[in-house]
């Protein structure tokens, strides 16, 4: 950050909202030090996410992943966190906006509470967290690990005050508190409160309000969850018993113009189901029979169609393409019967399913729009905000964005991008506060002392029921040097780690062996919580007892205890033999490479100087534009050439960006904060320094063989569709009939994902097509329909118009045949059960879009970077941090990630931009003491690590005995160890990974053997 | 499946389904089916004559006017709504059905529905079974005295016949007074109970509409004219339809 730009004023971002989305937003303010004001009407923060069981993709809770970062300690100094916090009044505008905030009384003293639960067993009647299925109410704790740890009281459903009062040990309840009346200043608002879900209670005919055992999906997440009303059991509503057979019905709510339902699609159903019923059947009971009763099945996201095999073809989830008419429960009957019918033949099937989920979709929520209406944000007739087609998080009030379900249903993945791009562009509108220099702990005599290892157990039940816990703890406590252990409540519960901190301290612990999940995740969180209790980062070890142990042995208990015990004795023995080090602070860079000079590049590129960062945009071509060139509207009508020219004037005119095309990367060291990229220049080296790294390379236009595709003149791709309506009117009058078909080289063998973008491309082709010709006659061929969001409404419009849908098998493709002056289209209509011929004077194939492969392939080996099996960019977490990689520094936006329409490629630029921001914000970076040293005496210049490095960092130096041998610089190192490996001599030793280290595991691990 | 290949050539002609979306508020969605087969799924006539509603909708759709006008399946619809109801494109089927059945030659509708309508023209009673105003009172005359005497507590129920300024006008199935009169009774005890002033008339008391199923408009509305005048006439206040 050079300096401060006009546009900066004093003041915070003002997020509304404490679910995942407004919490990301937040955090990425906070770090880019940004000071933040989260408000959530709620007493703790957390949002939906904390009451769904677990997520998809993943299928994990991962709310161990969330809730630490919103914990207490790791803040930073800017974000004023307030819960059952309202916005009651908004005066001002763009960068200076004074915002009224009233903060209801919980009535118990946050600062006193402990959370003992002593006012919840006293007044059960009154407490609760379960949402839907538990209707007690008003001490509350949402889930268990909440954000502030501390109940919350309805006092109007109180009826004994004084005797509520008395009951809490340590005098927290507060019984006369009043209302906080607050004014705030703040440079731009973030509206992220979310939305409501659909409620089907009207709807008589799915039973939902006559029926226990008819659910709404939320209902279903809490009957799975550990935390909800059956304690994680999955029993039947009506009579407790476990089901047999599962149903959901999608789109309840959703995609309708009737009984109160969204004419748009919520997006995040069908996945949500499929992850519901591999759940079910992964951690229930394999034999209970899931069936999803769907309309179309939209796996549409990053990876997502590969789920929805791998639930079809793993986990045996049955998928029925129909709408059931009903819900009944015969009387006399405890099953409910669903009667429906299949698209083969034209009769009824009645069917019993034991319990009955409801895929309800979203809503817009009351009190959102209100708040919505006082800013004067433009809404659409359902209640959700208007955005630009360009930039899905701006409304239509400046310095007032959107994120999140708030905007339209979504998931968790869309969610975090989009939290991210409004927290790039509200965090634009506020001016930096410094930080206080980072001190790092040094290495004291303490920490190198003679070993007292301390082992913390943090699994929590529901991820490892094979587990036994406290047999483990005691096993642990026989290790020699063992000197404390202990179950350590919840990795996901931040205040249990207050009663670690006690138990090293009072032990003198100075060594310790946790024994949770995955080190990639969880290493850095132990690393900080325990350095304030003087524990060397170096001398923590990981064991992974829940993937290595718990996970893969599910099934068999005594194997996976007996294992987890061998792990953590082999992390006891390693520990014991790693040395404390030091981390280093050193400047960092402040600079910016964005490589791939499209829409996404420019747009990230341009986000990043506008924060004062200097931007390196580095284009493989001669011209700036990539795909979108190709492109004239969006579905929307928003204009895509003219958003080019505007984002090319733009770029290459910002004095902070340094536009360079025909250019090619060629190498790259360093790491986050001080990277070195060298480029190829029209052919010329240069190198450039830089702190972070956004890559935007985008994706290849599909070009497959299949339907006379090159052969045959009428038959096109939907990008030469477009290019013809627009530059041909003329021709396209005379067509009197046109067929599309879609999944055209997607979904398949070859190429196994959904291209996302294609359902959608050929609608706005459709819609193009009947303005020039309102008399063609216009068949779109296809699987699934995936017009998620608003797309639906396009969807509609088409079918309005007259366009003629019709689903094909996979194993019925259409067939397209040379016909003289036509190409004629053979396809099946399963519905009529009958062939149907077109004359088509056009053909349109939705080819969609497969990674840059071989290009990508030549970056992640330049930059050591993972793809995907499809050849795309891997993100680090595709839940949770869908924009960065895992190699820190790095971030990925556009379609190099996956395809995506332009709207949403712009949303992850901003988003890559707000992440690399968090990067670029520090002034020192810290030094990781894991790099590789060598023992020069042992060297023998043998150049084996000079040939084996991947990133060319080994150099042959002369010593001041005038000795050449290989010096490894600390900085360009990446601590891969390939070096070490190699060394003939074991003259290279990689910090935090010596062999002595390794080894010492190992022989604990064949102690028996050896002996 | 290849027998009856659908072939699609040449420019858009003017079909049958786009004449019913014409007459339709919002021509009747009839565009708009996302063919999830909700419909099929609660219609009480799918599986008969190997249709079903969703497959009726989608071959209006492709055009196919001669079967859709042709297959005797429209007949067999009950008009009961259930597809409506659930549709979620609210979708009017009901309404696609009766003008297929409209499409049809009067001569070719189903004879028993056709003649019941026929009937109903030749009387101002509007009976399907071709009841007269006499007879009609007779029976009712004849029911009520029977129930008032031997029901004491129902010694006051009337069951009053073109009673003028009376509030509700009811009008009644001719199957009742012609084959089951004690069915008659149980509705008139309802009204009496409630206290209700209501009165059949001696003209357009039937409330069969047979006209109607047979999509026969100016029969239906001549029937409908029939019965509202004579209510009209009577200065009642309330047309109570039973049917």
């Amino acid at each position: 950050m050079q300096k401060k730009t006009k546009l900066q004023s004093n003041g915070s971002v003002l997020v509304v909202g404490g679910g995942l989305g407004g919490i990301r937003a937040a955090l990425d303010l906070a770090e880019a030090r940004k000071d933040v004001i989260l408000v959530d009407k709620a007493p703790c923060i957390g949002g939906l996410m904390t009451q769904l069981d677990r997520t998809f993709p993943t299928n994990n809770c991962d709310l161990c992943t969330v809730a630490p970062f919103t914990a207490k300690d790791s803040r930073g100094g800017h974000l004023d966190m307030r819960g059952l916090t309202t916005v009651t009044a908004v005066k001002g505008k763009e960068g200076n906006f004074t915002v009224s905030l009233m903060t209801a009384p919980r009535f118990v003293n946050v600062e006193k509470c402990t959370a003992c639960g002593e006012c919840q067993r006293k007044y059960p009647e009154c407490v609760s967290f379960a949402p839907g299925l538990d209707p007690r109410a008003p001490t509350c704790m949402r889930y268990p690990k909440a954000t502030p740890y501390a109940y919350v009281i309805d006092m109007a459903k109180c009826a004994d005050k004084e005797g509520l009062k008395q009951c809490c040990p340590v005098g927290a309840i507060e019984t006369d508190a009043l209302p906080k009346v607050e004014e705030a200043q703040c440079g731009s608002i973030i509206l992220a409160a979310g939305a409501a879900l659909f409620d089907p209670s009207h709807l008589d005919y799915f039973g939902y309000a006559a029926q226990p055992d008819v659910v709404t999906s939320l209902e279903y997440e809490r009957i799975l969850s550990a935390s909800g009303p059956t304690g994680g059991k999955l029993l039947r509503p009506s009579n407790g018993q476990p089901p047999k057979k599962v149903a959901w019905i999608q789109c309840v709510g959703s995609r309708g113009l009737q009984k109160g339902a969204g004419a748009y699609c919520s997006s995040a159903c069908c996945m949500f189901a499929l992850k519901e019923a591999m759940v079910t059947r992964e951690r229930f009971d394999s034999e209970i029979e899931t069936t999803i009763f769907y309309m179309d099945m939209r796996a549409f996201g990053k990876d997502y169609e590969k789920y929805l095999n791998r639930a079809k073809e793993q986990y045996g989830v049955r998928l029925v393409h129909s709408r059931p008419h009903d819900v009944l429960r015969p009387v006399g009957m405890d099953k409910l019967q669903i009667l429906y019918t299949v698209d083969e033949a034209p009769k009824h099937i009645t069917e019993e399913f034991d319990m009955v989920v409801l895929s309800t979709g979203f809503k817009m929520n009351e009190d959102v729009k209100k708040l919505a209406e006082d800013l004067a944000v433009e809404l659409y007739a359902d209640g959700f905000p208007k955005t630009d087609c360009f930039n899905a998080v701006a409304t239509s009030v400046p310095g007032v964005y959107v994120c999140g379900t708030l905007q339209g249903g979504k998931d968790i993945p869309e969610t975090m991008t989009q939290a991210s791009a409004a927290s790039c562009l509200a965090g634009a509108k506020v001016a930096v506060t410094p930080r206080p220099k980072a001190e790092l702990p040094a290495v004291t005599p303490e920490c190198a002392g003679s070993p007292r290892v301390g082992v913390l157990v943090t699994l929590c039940d529901h991820e490892s029921t094979a587990l036994d816990t406290t047999a483990l703890v005691e096993y642990a406590k026989s290790i020699p040097h063992v000197v404390c252990a202990a179950a350590f409540e919840a990795a996901c519960d931040p205040s249990s780690f207050d009663a670690v901190k006690a138990a090293i301290l009072a032990n003198g612990v100075n060594r310790v062996v946790v024994a949770g999940s995955s080190p990639r995740y969880e290493l850095e969180k132990y690393q900080a919580m325990l350095a304030p209790v003087g524990i060397n980062k170096y001398l923590i070890e990981v064991a992974n007892i829940r993937e290595q142990a718990a996970w893969v042995h599910a099934g068999e208990p005594a194997a996976a205890n007996a294992k987890a015990k061998q792990l953590v004795a082999m992390a006891v023995a390693g520990v014991m033999a790693a040395k404390p080090l030091a981390d280093h602070v050193v400047p960092a860079n402040k600079n910016a490479l964005v490589v791939g000079g499209g829409v996404t590049g420019m747009t990230a590129a341009l986000e990043l100087a506008g924060q004062g960062a200097k931007v390196c945009l580095v284009e493989k071509t001669a011209e700036l534009g990539g795909v979108a060139r190709n492109l004239v509207k969006t579905i929307e009508g928003g204009d895509v050439q003219a958003l080019i020219a505007d984002l090319v004037e733009k770029t290459t005119s910002h004095p902070n960006i340094k536009v360079f095309t025909a250019t090619e990367i060629v190498d790259h060291s360093g790491q986050v904060g001080l990277f070195r990229t060298g480029l190829s220049v029209n052919g010329a080296y240069k190198e450039i320094e830089h702190g972070a790294t956004i890559l935007a390379t985008g994706a290849t236009p599909n070009q497959p063989q299949a339907f006379l595709l090159g052969e045959n003149s009428r038959v096109c791709t939907q990008l030469d569709l477009q290019k013809v309506v627009n530059e041909q009117p003329k021709e396209v009058k005379k067509w009197k009939n046109v067929v599309m078909i879609q999944c055209v080289g997607s979904r398949d063998a070859d190429n196994p994902n959904c291209s996302r973008l294609c359902c959608q491309s050929s609608i706005k082709n459709a819609l193009a097509i009947l303005k020039e010709n309102p008399n063609a006659r216009i068949f779109v061929l296809y699987r699934d329909l995936r017009t998620y969001g608003r797309f639906e409404e396009y969807y509609q419009k088409a079918r309005e118009l007259g366009v003629i849908f019709v689903r094909y098998s996979v194993d019925n493709p259409p067939k397209v045949e040379a016909a003289g002056h036509y190409a004629n289209v053979t396809f099946t209509d399963v519905i009529m059960g009958r062939q149907v011929v077109v004359s088509a004077d056009c053909v349109g194939l939705s080819t969609g879009f497969v990674a840059s492969r071989k290009s990508n392939e030549a970056l992640a080996k330049v930059f050591g970077l993972p793809l995907t099996d499809d050849g795309y960019f891997a993100e680090m977490h595709v839940k949770l941090r869908p924009v960065d990689m895992d190699k820190a520094g790095f971030f990925v936006a556009g379609c190099a990630h996956s395809p995506k329409v332009i709207a949403e490629n712009l949303t992850q630029a901003r988003a890559a931009a707000s992440r690399a921001m968090t990067v670029l914000a520090n002034d020192t970076l810290v030094q990781e003491a894991k790099f590789a040293h060598v023992d020069r005496a042992r060297c023998a210049a043998c150049l084996v690590c000079v040939r084996a490095c991947p990133f060319d960092v080994p150099q042959i130096t002369v010593d001041d005995k005038g000795l050449g041998r290989s010096y490894i610089d600390p900085v360009k190192c990446h601590g891969c160890g390939t070096c070490a490996a190699e060394c003939p001599a074991k003259a290279i030793q990689l910090n935090q990974f010596e062999d002595v280290q390794i080894l010492s595991s190992l022989d604990q691990l064949l102690a028996k053997v050896n002996a | 499946m290849t027998a009856n290949i659908v072939s699609i050539t040449g420019g858009k002609q003017s079909a049958f389904i786009d004449k019913v979306k014409e007459i339709l508020p919002q021509g009747g969605n009839l565009n708009l089916c996302l063919t999830c087969g909700a419909c099929a799924s609660g219609c009480p006539a799918t599986g008969l004559a190997d249709m079903d509603p969703r497959k009726f909708l989608r071959m209006c759709a492709m055009g196919m006017d001669e079967e859709v006008t042709t297959t005797p399946w429209v007949w067999m619809c009950t008009m009961c709504m259930r597809c409506i109801y659930v549709c979620p494109m609210e979708i009017n089927i009901p309404q696609l059905v009766f003008n297929a059945r409209a499409a049809w030659p009067r001569e070719n509708r189903p004879k028993g529905i056709r003649d019941s309508c026929d009937m109903a023209m030749r009387t101002e009673t509007n009976s399907a079974m071709g009841t007269a105003p006499d007879d009609f009172k007779f029976v009712v005359e004849d029911v009520l005295a029977e129930y008032q005497e031997a029901q004491p507590e129902f010694a006051d129920m009337q069951a009053p016949i073109d009673k003028e300024g009376a509030y509700f006008f009811l009008n009644q199935n001719s199957r009742e007074p012609n084959t089951e009169p004690d069915e008659l009774v149980p509705l008139w005890k309802i009204l009496h109970l409630a206290g209700a002033d209501w009165t059949y008339g001696s003209k357009g008391w039937a409330a069969e509409n047979y006209c109607l199923f047979l999509a026969d408009n100016k029969c239906w509305e001549h029937v409908t004219r029939v019965s509202a005048k004579q209510a009209d006439d009577l200065g009642c206040k309330v047309f109570l339809n039973t049917e």
